[in-house]
């Protein structure tokens, strides 16, 4: 098992030293002069040359790389070339609209399919069941920014329930920011859990037909009281692995949908950061969501195993 | 039952967000704080580093302030320099100056208008002035006692003085330093000091930006207590929060369909004010097929203005049909809207003279904002009636700064000129339009020297006949300033000619 | 032939009706997509000639609807193309192969998935132009590590039958039987996951018109009409439902496409996921 652990654990190092080789390598063929957008119109050639040699923009590309990764490790992002405000303070910033949407679209997510997707399953040969499967059928196949700007026109424009974009910082109106997290939050968790309650229902449905389901329904439970025994703790296990990939949609998922509501959070960050061509911004915020998706898959792998105790025989 | 339970949660979180209605009657006439709408945020605060409005918009005249100042007409009027004497040959301006103290206590001299002038004129100064053009004229700035300072210039120029009056013109400390961040910044970046009716307090990037009242202010002290910029891109988020109550004003409408909502509410004021901008198609004049004036021309014929002045900022906008405006800034302005009246025949006409008979392909390079991103929609249409299909390049600034504004790699661009009197550009075949023309800059310069104003205007106005005959650009038309306050808020500016949000007489009743 | 299930029969038709619209497309749109009409703006559905109505520039929506179904389909096709000709030889390596070459595949397939479609198509889009050929590359990159896994997974299955131990012992090369035993018994897996794919493309490609990373003006775009209905929600609340609709309705026909097509094809086979 610890050698398991060890192996899974260097496959991430690895992960994510690749993906940081392949995001560096990528953002550093960005055409756009970074030094021209920061100096403006009218630098002369001199300053530009002296700007670029402060940014180091005229140092080999693999001691760029090593800075990059150096600075990283102790929790230097570098500095945002168009605002310079240090990047980890920017995040940290972000971070504070970011994290909780994608929280509470994981709440809304659960809580929408949890039960539903309960119910489709113990149900799945009545019409109920049926209706909820081909309602989470339509819900995957929704866009979720379209769900965002339906749900602005009528909960935002013409209800002025609650606010069509902005956020206010927490510091100022907790009430407020968390007013302005509520739509993000439901159009996120609505396709969310549209997906989550596909898997829910499927994995009860395998596990009702399994002989020890068979059984205690022989010896007179009910399908409920029989799951309550003996089902929900394996239907859970697959449940939680895709808990875990969730993360990974809701984050990237995020990234739109703060682009629609104007969220002040990591995904707006990145979008205005490619337009502004700053480089750094770009770097640092791929870097930052691919290695949260990569560590995230490593969690669910692990649990995965420590979980089903089928795969911690085997091997 | 779980489902229940799971129902339950759903309804509840929306109910519990419910507590707001619009609010339709004005708050309590003790206000003291004004939260301003603003679409575009600064990506730094100091004023004199950086070419784009928005820092002026909300700095210029709140925290900074410059010898003199443009009115919401366009007018000069004294600032810092409560007066100042013109020599006879109108070469040497001699301004006498308030008594008055920076934010951050020091006094405020002659010696920081020469360190600040000396700094915007020095090319070598980092980072670089965005409008180091604004002191071609001057020879030298002299220090004569604390409250009095020369500006000497090469010869009278007319545009001098106004320009002082923009944003990157402010006075500052003469004790600003770089500091010693990557890439190098002066400490106004992020704490600009000036001798405004305002000090800086916070600025929360993304969202917002906070001033509070200078209360040792040398001038008529703010009404206002507080001032609170909040940076809303949508138009509907932006209206939305006005009739929510989160901001007073929106202060630039970049959506004028939106203003039904405001037009008949008792709540609000819509101020319209004076044309201010000039939103023109560039074209290039050095480079590719643009180069040939029967082009330009197809372009210009090709164009009805009224459909992007209807489409786009709901008739809310006058046509133009040169580089002017008829405001107060700009008092050469002459009607040339007459001179390329929509005519789609000729348009091919001339496109068949110029050797393209089955149309042609044009770039057509487009920066986010509404009246580009629309107006491209708009200008490939029209185009395509008359042969030329319009290949759309979204960008975003910096590119458009890099490519079409320093490489001059583009064919057409849609792009608003919000600067005042800045007709000086034709004279400059560098300027991206790559206009080279010898009369026209002897004009400019004839005109910036000529001290007496019908002279002056005349000269320009020969200048606005000439560009226009040379289709340099085809411009169309200049938008309305237009606002929407809360209908108890007194003494916003009813214009805006400069782009600066002056807040230092605006109060609640 | 059983009859066939109501999933298969529902996704064809949505399936058909999108691949029809687009192919109309091309000779015949009510009117031009691109053509505005200033004094025509914001015309509700049915009024002068426009049967959905038109947008703020006064251009209809449905012609717009159909040239953006067109477009669609092209980014659906060229993206599963890639990903399909790039993941299912590599699939197929690391199948009959093994040791390293397997090893490399699939840490590489960790690593590329990793980079969410969306992601990966956001990078492109800021470093190379961004437009309707970025996008289907990156997302085509973003999908292959899928398919690679699928042949791997059930090419190791194949590799154990006793036939081709057989074919292997009697001289048959990798590629044979790669070509010959390797991928028809992979098909109907591919098939269904090909159209699963598909309608994650056309999710994917939706988002980044709409962030404005992908298919550029003046070419119509789905994604893009609701970024622009936007701007006009207190005028035309309409605007944004037509293109929304029509991305919803594409999808749930790839959807309902490939649950018919794995019913059919194979019904024994664990529902696979995303």
């Amino acid at each position: 098992m610890q050698w398991q652990l060890l192996t899974r654990l260097g496959i991430l190092l690895l992960s994510l030293t690749v993906a940081s080789l392949i995001i560096f390598l990528v953002v550093q063929v960005l055409p756009g002069d970074p030094a021209q957008v920061v100096l403006g119109v009218n630098a002369t050639p001199d300053a530009l040359a002296q700007l670029r040699h402060q940014m180091g923009l005229d140092l080999p590309g693999w001691q760029r790389y090593l800075a990059w990764i150096g600075g990283i490790l102790h929790g230097d992002f570098g500095t945002s070339q168009v605002s310079s405000a240090p990047v980890a303070e920017l995040i940290r910033q972000k971070l504070s609209v970011s994290a909780p949407l994608a929280l509470l679209g994981m709440a809304v997510s659960v809580l929408i399919s949890v039960p539903l997707g309960v119910i489709a399953g113990v149900r799945y040969r009545r019409l109920s069941g049926a209706m909820i499967s081909a309602l989470s059928l339509g819900g995957i196949a929704i866009p979720a920014f379209w769900a965002a700007l339906l749900m602005i026109t009528v909960f935002a424009i013409r209800l002025h329930l609650v606010p069509a974009g902005g956020f206010v910082a927490w510091s100022d109106d907790p009430v407020g920011a968390f007013r302005s997290l509520l739509l993000p939050a439901v159009s996120l968790g609505l396709v969310q859990g549209a997906i989550l309650t596909r898997y829910i229902r499927s994995s009860i449905v395998d596990v009702l037909r399994e002989d020890y389901i068979r059984t205690a329904r022989a010896k007179g439970l009910t399908r409920w009281q029989a799951l309550r025994r003996h089902g929900f703790r394996n239907a859970a296990i697959p449940v939680v692995t895709v808990l875990g990939l969730q993360l990974t949609s809701l984050l990237v998922g995020a990234v739109v949908i703060e682009n629609v509501f104007y969220l002040p959070g990591l995904g707006r960050m990145l979008i205005q950061a490619i337009g502004n061509r700053d480089l750094v911004v770009i770097q640092a915020t791929v870097m930052l969501l691919t290695g949260v998706v990569l560590v995230v898959n490593f969690l669910v792998d692990v649990s995965y195993r420590l979980l089903d105790p089928r795969i911690r025989a085997a091997r | 039952m779980r489902p229940a339970v799971g129902l339950w949660a759903v309804v509840a979180l929306f109910a519990c967000s419910g507590t707001a209605t619009p609010s339709s009657s004005p708050k309590a006439s003790s206000k003291s704080t004004i939260v301003v709408g603003v679409t575009q945020e600064p990506t730094t605060l100091d004023v004199t580093a950086q070419a784009t409005a928005a820092i002026a918009e909300d700095l210029r005249d709140n925290v900074y302030e410059g010898l003199v100042r443009t009115d919401p007409t366009g007018k000069i009027v004294p600032q810092l320099a409560r007066s100042w004497d013109l020599s006879p040959d109108g070469k040497v301006y001699t301004f006498h100056l308030v008594t008055a103290r920076f934010h951050d206590g020091s006094p405020f001299t002659a010696d920081d208008v020469k360190f600040s002038y000396d700094r915007a004129m020095d090319l070598s100064t980092v980072p670089a002035n965005p409008h180091v053009d604004y002191w071609a004229p001057v020879q030298g700035v002299d220090v004569v006692d604390a409250h009095t300072v020369k500006v000497a210039l090469k010869q009278f120029s007319d545009g001098f003085l106004f320009h002082m009056g923009q944003g990157s013109a402010a006075i500052i400390p003469k004790s600003t330093h770089l500091t010693t961040t990557t890439p190098p910044v002066t400490s106004l970046a992020t704490n600009p000091v000036g001798t405004g009716p305002f000090k800086f307090e916070s600025w929360n990037r993304g969202a917002s930006l906070t001033l509070v009242r200078n209360e040792s202010y040398w001038g008529t002290k703010a009404p206002l207590q507080k001032v609170i910029f909040k940076y809303i891109t949508d138009p509907n988020a932006m209206n939305n929060a006005l009739l929510a109550g989160d901001i007073d004003v929106v202060s630039g409408v970049t959506g004028p369909e939106q203003l039904g909502s405001f037009t008949n509410n008792t709540s609000f004021k819509v101020l319209e004010g004076k044309p201010t901008g000039k939103i023109l198609v560039a074209m290039n004049n050095a480079a590719g097929p643009t180069k040939d004036i029967r082009v330009r021309q197809a372009v210009s014929y090709a164009i009805d203005r009224k459909a992007f002045i209807d489409g786009i900022q709901q008739g809310h906008a006058v046509p133009i049909g040169s580089h002017a405006v008829p405001n107060d800034s700009e008092p050469y302005y002459i009607d040339l809207t007459g001179l390329y009246k929509q005519d789609k025949a000729k348009a091919r006409q001339l496109l068949s003279e110029a050797g393209y008979p089955n149309g042609l392909t044009l770039r057509a390079s487009l920066i986010p904002f509404a009246y580009a991103r629309r107006g491209g929609d708009i200008l490939a249409s029209q185009l395509a009636e008359v042969g030329i299909r319009v290949q759309p390049q979204n960008v975003e600034f910096p590119l458009w700064l890099d490519q079409t504004f320093t490489k001059h790699n583009y064919d057409l661009t849609i792009i608003n000129h919000v600067e005042p009197r800045d007709i000086g550009n034709y004279g400059n075949p560098k300027y991206y339009w790559g206009y080279d023309n010898p009369q026209v800059a002897q004009l400019l310069k004839q005109a910036d020297a000529e001290q007496d104003q019908t002279k002056r205007s005349d000269l320009y106005a020969q200048v606005e006949r000439q560009i226009a005959n040379d289709a340099v650009n085809a411009w169309i038309m200049s938008p309305d300033s237009l606002a929407v306050i809360k209908s108890n808020l007194h003494g916003y500016p009813q214009s805006r000619v400069s782009p600066s949000i002056y807040l230092g007489a605006a109060y609640f009743s | 032939m059983r009859r066939p299930p109501p999933t298969l029969i529902a996704g064809g038709v949505l399936v058909g009706l999108v691949i029809l619209t687009a192919l109309l497309s091309f000779t015949w749109t009510p009117r031009s997509p691109t053509h505005v009409v200033i004094p025509d703006r914001f015309l509700g559905p049915g009024q002068r000639g426009y049967l959905l109505g038109s947008d703020q520039f006064g251009r209809d929506v449905f012609s717009m609807l159909m040239v953006g179904a067109r477009n669609t389909l092209f980014v659906g096709i060229v993206a599963v193309g890639i990903a399909v000709v790039l993941g299912v030889p590599l699939g197929g390596l690391a199948a009959l192969r093994r040791g390293a070459a397997e090893e490399v595949v699939m840490r590489g397939s960790d690593v590329m998935l990793a980079f969410p479609a969306l992601l990966l198509a956001i990078l492109f889009a800021a470093v190379f132009r961004p437009g309707t050929l970025t996008a289907m590359i990156a997302i085509g990159l973003a999908f292959t590590p899928v398919f690679a896994r699928l042949v791997r997974g059930t090419g190791l299955q194949v590799m154990a039958q006793d036939y081709v131990t057989a074919a292997r012992t009697f001289g048959s090369s990798s590629s044979g039987i790669f070509w010959r035993h390797l991928l028809p018994n992979v098909a109907n897996v591919l098939i269904v996951q090909a159209t699963v794919a598909f309608a994650l493309a056309i999710l994917a490609e939706a988002a980044l018109s709409y962030l404005g990373l992908g298919t550029q003006p003046p070419t119509s775009s789905w994604g893009r009409m609701l970024s622009d209905a936007q701007n006009y929600l207190n005028q035309s609340a309409l605007l944004a439902l037509w293109p929304g609709l029509a991305i919803a309705l594409s999808v749930l026909g790839f959807n309902l496409l490939g649950d018919g097509l794995r019913d059919v094809l194979d019904p024994k086979m664990v529902e696979r996921v995303q």
